[in-house]
């Protein structure tokens, strides 16, 4: 009699286990492509508020370090200005392709492999999908879902991230990953051997799609490997520190209207 | 105190420290610091899975509604945690400590027994929660390192905290 109801016990404990678990694959399930975008966006305000007040709270004891990276990242745009080259960042002129909205980040996350930023810049402020974001030390990530004040970044520090990439001073384009062992790193994997990359050499963008325009930078060839005697692996430091990320700014082509409708006539 | 509004004023704890505090240590992918595991922890050796499954459900949910992330993910692997407590703790108790035993904890089953609970209950949550994070065995190597660093650190985090603040005398009886 104990035995036949401790059974029964059982039965319904794992029966419950199994609705339960079938809830949360089925959270994941639908989840992980567009993750947040399905969720309410009374709920995504909320919580982005929620976050927004306690990044004000803790920014105190992050102000020396974010006046230096700004000290720094002015340096370097007075240096540019003046000598009025085109590298690094292109200028916002009114001929210019891009635009560039400023926003602060409200939530960051490092200790995932899927990690995401969210920023408070939304539609209301022309963020759309797909847009490129940078910080003061280079590429930060591409905008994946917009709410009204906020926006969902997917990080470089992402296994689902990959850009188009140009190591200069050569001319190698190739494609740019997270390998998901460190903050500091990323890989460009399946470059042909002969192709003429050094160590020390700059990591930028390659400005071939119309998210990022080129010439951004992204970091510094630190080490190669051939991988099964064919392809070269090259492992790239980045410039951007990701745990200090506080300031960023979205680049909105301006062209992109334009370039896609050019796009569809040719499909 | 009440059991129940006892259980709720800690899960409520629990959320907004990893929320607010635990989740804002960015110490890379290696390290993942997860405070929130020791509500499951924390509750009495006798306490009927069906309930501890739903408690495990809440939190999980809770955590991942309140940070970015794979929604549903630490959803998963609380349930786990939960479906496999008792049996853990059944696999390094002994006959006298199913007897008395209350919340597991060091002095409850001794530093020793507590630790192997406390290190094979983390692989379980940790295996869960990398595995499915990436879900790609190409990121085998990578997902095990990243279950065990986190492991060590989570046994020392859990273990500190227990012992500062939840070593008072146990509830007795059932």
């Amino acid at each position: 009699m104990r035995r036949g109801h401790s059974f029964v016990q059982k039965i319904t404990v794992f029966l419950l286990f199994l609705v339960l678990q079938g809830i949360a694959l089925l959270l994941m399930a639908k989840s992980s492509v567009y993750q947040q975008a399905g969720m309410s966006h009374f709920f995504n305000a909320g919580r982005s508020k929620v976050w927004e007040y306690q990044d004000n709270i803790l920014n105190y004891f992050k102000l020396n370090s974010i006046n230096r990276e700004l000290a720094e990242e002015n340096t370097r745009l007075r240096t540019l200005l003046f000598a009025k080259s085109e590298s690094a960042y292109p200028n916002t002129g009114t001929d210019s392709l891009f635009a560039f909205i400023g926003a602060e980040v409200v939530f960051n996350s490092t200790s995932r492999l899927q990690n995401y930023i969210v920023i408070n810049r939304g539609s209301k402020h022309g963020v759309e999908p797909d847009m490129g974001v940078i910080g003061s030390h280079g590429v930060v990530g591409i905008v994946q879902s917009v709410d009204k004040n906020y926006a969902l970044v997917r990080s470089l520090l992402n296994t689902r991230f990959q850009i188009n990439v140009r190591v200069t001073p050569g001319q190698y384009t190739g494609t740019l990953s997270w390998n998901g062992k460190s903050i500091r790193t990323a890989t460009i994997s399946d470059m042909p051997q002969h192709s003429s990359v050094s160590l020390g050499d700059t990591v930028v963008t390659s400005g071939f799609s119309e998210i990022f325009p080129a010439h951004i930078p992204i970091g510094v060839i630190k080490a190669t490997s051939i991988k099964k005697g064919t392809y070269m692996d090259a492992n790239v430091e980045l410039f951007q520190n990701f745990n200090t990320l506080e300031y960023v700014n979205i680049i909105r082509s301006l062209h992109i209207g334009e370039i896609k409708a050019l796009l569809q006539d040719y499909e | 105190m009440n059991r129940p509004l006892y259980y709720l004023w800690l899960f409520i704890l629990f959320c907004l420290l990893q929320t607010f505090v635990f989740e804002r240590m960015q110490l890379g992918p290696f390290l993942y610091p997860c405070i929130y595991i020791l509500f499951i922890i924390l509750f009495p050796f006798g306490y009927k899975i069906v309930y501890l499954l739903l408690w495990s459900f809440a939190i999980g949910l809770c955590i991942d509604l309140l940070n970015v992330g794979i929604l549903g993910l630490h959803t998963s692997a609380c349930l786990f945690l939960g479906l496999t407590r008792q049996s853990i703790l059944k696999l390094v108790a002994t006959k006298e400590d199913l007897g008395q035993l209350t919340i597991p904890g060091w002095r409850t089953l001794g530093l020793q027994r507590y630790l192997t609970f406390l290190v094979i209950a983390l692989l379980v949550h940790h295996g869960v929660l990398f595995g499915l994070e990436t879900f790609r065995l190409s990121y085998f190597p990578l997902t095990l390192l990243r279950i065990i660093c986190s492991t060590l650190l989570n046994g020392l985090l859990i273990t500190l905290t227990q012992a500062a603040f939840f070593n008072r005398k146990p509830y007795s009886g059932n």
